[in-house]
């Protein structure tokens, strides 16, 4: 194959990437376990938010917003560029054909959880299904012309790095067994973590972590991993969470408690009228305490029986059908019982501004990416972190093309350490992912996150792993190393050993590994621009 | 209660297929055909009915939760998603097939690149932006939600690969287009939609019944020939 852009991973992030970069003139692959249709972008479902009227105010507003909810640890130059740019990627997905809800001629747009306004166009609870459907349609015009070639069904085995460059990565066919070496610059754009929690998250299964977990075992630096986000209204279904969307909240559902056999609505009885629309973070830690207090239930509530009739039919229809499916309860007619359960991972490859990594040639989109989101993410700011990311990533890569195809890459063959074993079973799968939830529940300490840390590393002594196991253990420690280093409470991490915010460490969480020890540092956050 | 996982095996595309049986025990009454493939795969080791070790068995899922098709399968001859169907309510015996309107890769995973090859060779895509507004955002909507997971085709009585019918996972994603810029697109999509979507179709509605996105195909259809082919023959 001739040298393309190489995306890994065809979920939001990487079509955004896909058509950009046809855009610019550049080919590129998809390479991909599954085809689009199965992303876990299809799952997203409250919205994309981005102030359509442009305003210089809305816009701040949108900036300040990300802000404070990521506890001032996004890089202020990244969110000042993505809520600058959502009027205009909405607009763009409107182009390609998103329905997003609209009124009196009007799109509509919802109110998430910490946000000060109603700022997110939604498509029903299934926007991202929605958006995804127009990308992939876009996507199959440039692949027809040869623009875009897909590869389906591939495992990505590991990247191909010589020195500090990345010249491609080596990709193994499910079908037939048979290992590619692409030579290119290469996109990571392989979505989050949940992967790693089997059983406790709201995300699909194949998203392992495992492009995440190969690369950083090959040098490139993660940032943030201890910012997991535990949204606060899930429910167990048979191998996984099911999520209770945010847009439920916005649309009057209210979380409830039994205090004293009475109903308790705490989050309106403790943050004021409000309270039920505060981000996520703070929610699920609400709900933890209210799991500690003796004078009350074990078991929280989301009572939707208040939304209304017009909101169920045209906003909430998914959901409601879910509960009914899965759970037999009419939410308009009955409280939905919840739990926090792990949904979005703020950390990732750590990123510059540009999606560029701390390998040349190397970038990160999408959730697998760290950037935008700071100690928690917003609601409504995932998609358009995703298509943004992934626009901003393909637009670099094509401006140093140049410079790739100049590059002393060598010969790929030498390059490639290993073939690997991308194989990661079960039963691992499910200890791995007991250990990691142990440690890394909602509120930590650093007795909890020490003895997941020796259970990890016991657990590599015990069993005869495969590479990726390997890898993904190694991905484990270095989450864990995080949050034992991070001696405060800041968003998403909260340590009941430190339960204040330091200014100290209003710093990135930089992990390396060098191939003998994961080492932690904090780095200086870029000063703020001016609007 | 105690069920029996019957599941049609392959090891690859030109091995022999063979029938492998699996106990089951279970008090969840809930239990999906796909947590129990889940729970299967994680003993260690996974032995069958007559106590020989068997390998993991192949099948394809994602999402668990009916959103992304992956896990489309024949459970007792009728194709469903295994994350939606439930294992109990077909009595102490399960069988399971892969879809046999596609090629099989191992087990239970087939390969259905058709789908998308058959989307491409129509030229499913805008020609020009769209335009969107409240009186199309219904249908646009709905013609968003097609998983491309097989079911549709595994059920056509006049869907054969390798002939002009493409059916309903072809008609989905082009009534999206039809809708977003209010006509059938340039001359190539506006001929294919006639010549493999409705001129094959034989209306049976089977399609829609089996759909795990619930999308009323036929509806879609009827909407698409009334008001993009107002002169269709």
């Amino acid at each position: 194959m001739e040298e393309r852009l190489i995306i890994v991973g065809a979920g939001l992030a990487g079509l955004s990437a896909a058509i950009t970069a046809a855009q610019k003139g550049m080919k590129s692959v998809l390479v991909s376990l599954q085809p689009s249709e199965r992303a876990q972008s299809v799952l997203a479902e409250g919205g994309i938010s981005g102030e359509l009227s442009g305003s210089a105010e809305g816009l701040e507003q949108h900036f300040q917003d990300t802000m404070k909810a990521g506890g001032y640890l996004a890089d202020p130059e990244g969110v000042r560029r993505l809520v600058n740019a959502a009027p205009e990627v909405i607009r763009r997905l409107r182009q390609l054909g998103t329905a997003f809800q609209m009124e009196n001629g009007k799109l509509v747009c919802r109110r998430m959880g910490g946000h000060s306004r109603e700022r997110t166009v939604f498509v029903k609870d299934q926007t991202g299904k929605a958006i995804m459907s127009a990308l992939i349609d876009e996507v199959r015009k440039y692949e027809n012309e040869k623009t875009v070639l897909r590869m389906p069904h591939h495992d990505f085995l590991e990247l191909m790095i010589q020195g500090n460059l990345c010249c491609g990565c080596a990709v193994k066919d499910r079908y037939t067994g048979e290992i590619r070496r692409l030579k290119g610059p290469v996109i990571l754009a392989s979505g989050g973590l949940s992967g790693l929690f089997p059983g406790c998250a709201t995300g699909t299964v194949h998203n392992t972590g495992i492009v995440t977990a190969a690369a950083f075992r090959q040098g490139v630096e993660l940032a943030n991993l201890e910012f997991i986000q535990y949204h606060p209204t899930t429910f167990q279904i048979p191998g996984k969470r099911c999520l209770v969307s945010e847009a439920a909240r916005s649309e009057g559902g209210r979380l409830m408690a039994r205090r004293n056999q009475s109903k308790w609505y705490f989050m309106e009885d403790i943050y004021g009228e409000d309270g039920n629309l505060a981000p996520r973070d703070v929610i699920s830690r609400e709900m933890e305490k209210i799991y500690r207090r003796p004078d009350c239930d074990h078991q929280i509530w989301m009572d939707m029986t208040a939304v209304p009739s017009e909101a169920w039919k045209n906003k909430l229809s998914g959901m409601r059908r879910e509960c009914m499916d899965y759970l037999q309860i009419d939410p308009a007619k009955n409280p939905v019982p919840v739990e926090p359960g792990v949904h979005y991972f703020m950390g990732g490859i750590l990123t510059d501004i540009y999606h560029r990594t701390s390998k040349r040639f190397l970038y990160a989109a999408g959730e697998c990416a760290c950037q935008y989101h700071g100690a928690n993410r917003l609601g409504g700011n995932s998609m358009l972190g995703a298509v943004f990311g992934g626009m901003t990533a393909a637009a670099q890569a094509a401006a140093e093309w140049g410079k790739f195809a100049a590059s002393d890459t060598g010969s790929l063959q030498s390059a490639c350490e290993q073939d690997g074993d991308g194989s990661l079973r079960s039963g691992i799968k499910r200890k791995i992912g007991d250990i990691l939830y142990q440690g890394m529940g909602i509120i930590r300490s650093e007795e909890g996150l020490n003895r997941s840390l020796a259970a990890l590393k016991a657990l590599g002594k015990s069993e005869t792993l495969t590479q990726a196991e390997t890898d993904e253990g190694l991905l484990g420690m270095a989450m864990l190393r995080a949050a034992l280093e991070r001696r405060e409470s800041r968003g998403a991490h909260w340590r009941e050993d430190y339960p204040e915010s330091q200014e100290a460490f209003r710093k990135t969480t930089v992990v390396s590994y060098d191939g003998q020890q994961i080492r932690v540092r904090f780095r200086q956050l870029p000063e703020p621009m001016e609007g | 209660m105690n069920i029996h996982i019957k599941i049609l095996r392959r090891k690859g595309p030109d091995a022999p297929p063979f029938w492998q049986t699996f106990l089951y025990e279970t008090e969840e009454t809930e239990i999906t055909v796909a947590a129990a493939l889940e729970d299967l795969n994680s003993r260690e080791p996974l032995t069958d009915i007559e106590g020989e070790q068997a390998d993991p068995v192949q099948w394809e899922c994602n999402c668990l939760q009916k959103k992304c098709g992956a896990c489309a399968m024949l459970v007792n001859d009728f194709p469903v998603l295994a994350c939606e169907e439930k294992l109990c309510g077909h009595g102490d015996t399960v069988v399971l097939e892969p879809l046999r309107k596609f090629p099989v890769v191992r087990d239970l995973i087939v390969d259905r690149s058709v789908m998308s090859e058959n989307l491409k060779e129509m030229n499913v895509w805008l020609s020009r932006e769209a335009d969107v507004s409240e009186d199309n955002q219904e249908e646009l909507f709905t013609a968003s939600q097609c998983l491309q997971c097989g079911c549709c085709l595994e059920i056509c009585t006049s869907y054969v690969d390798g002939t002009d019918f493409y059916g309903m996972s072809a008609l989905v994603p082009a009534a999206r287009i039809c809708g977003a810029q209010r006509d059938c697109g340039d001359g190539h999509m506006r001929e294919s939609c006639q010549t493999h979507i409705f001129e094959g179709c034989q209306g049976f509605n089977a399609c829609e019944h089996v759909c795990p996105a619930g999308i009323p195909v036929t509806r879609l259809m009827a909407h698409m020939m009334q008001t993009y082919w107002p002169d269709r023959k």
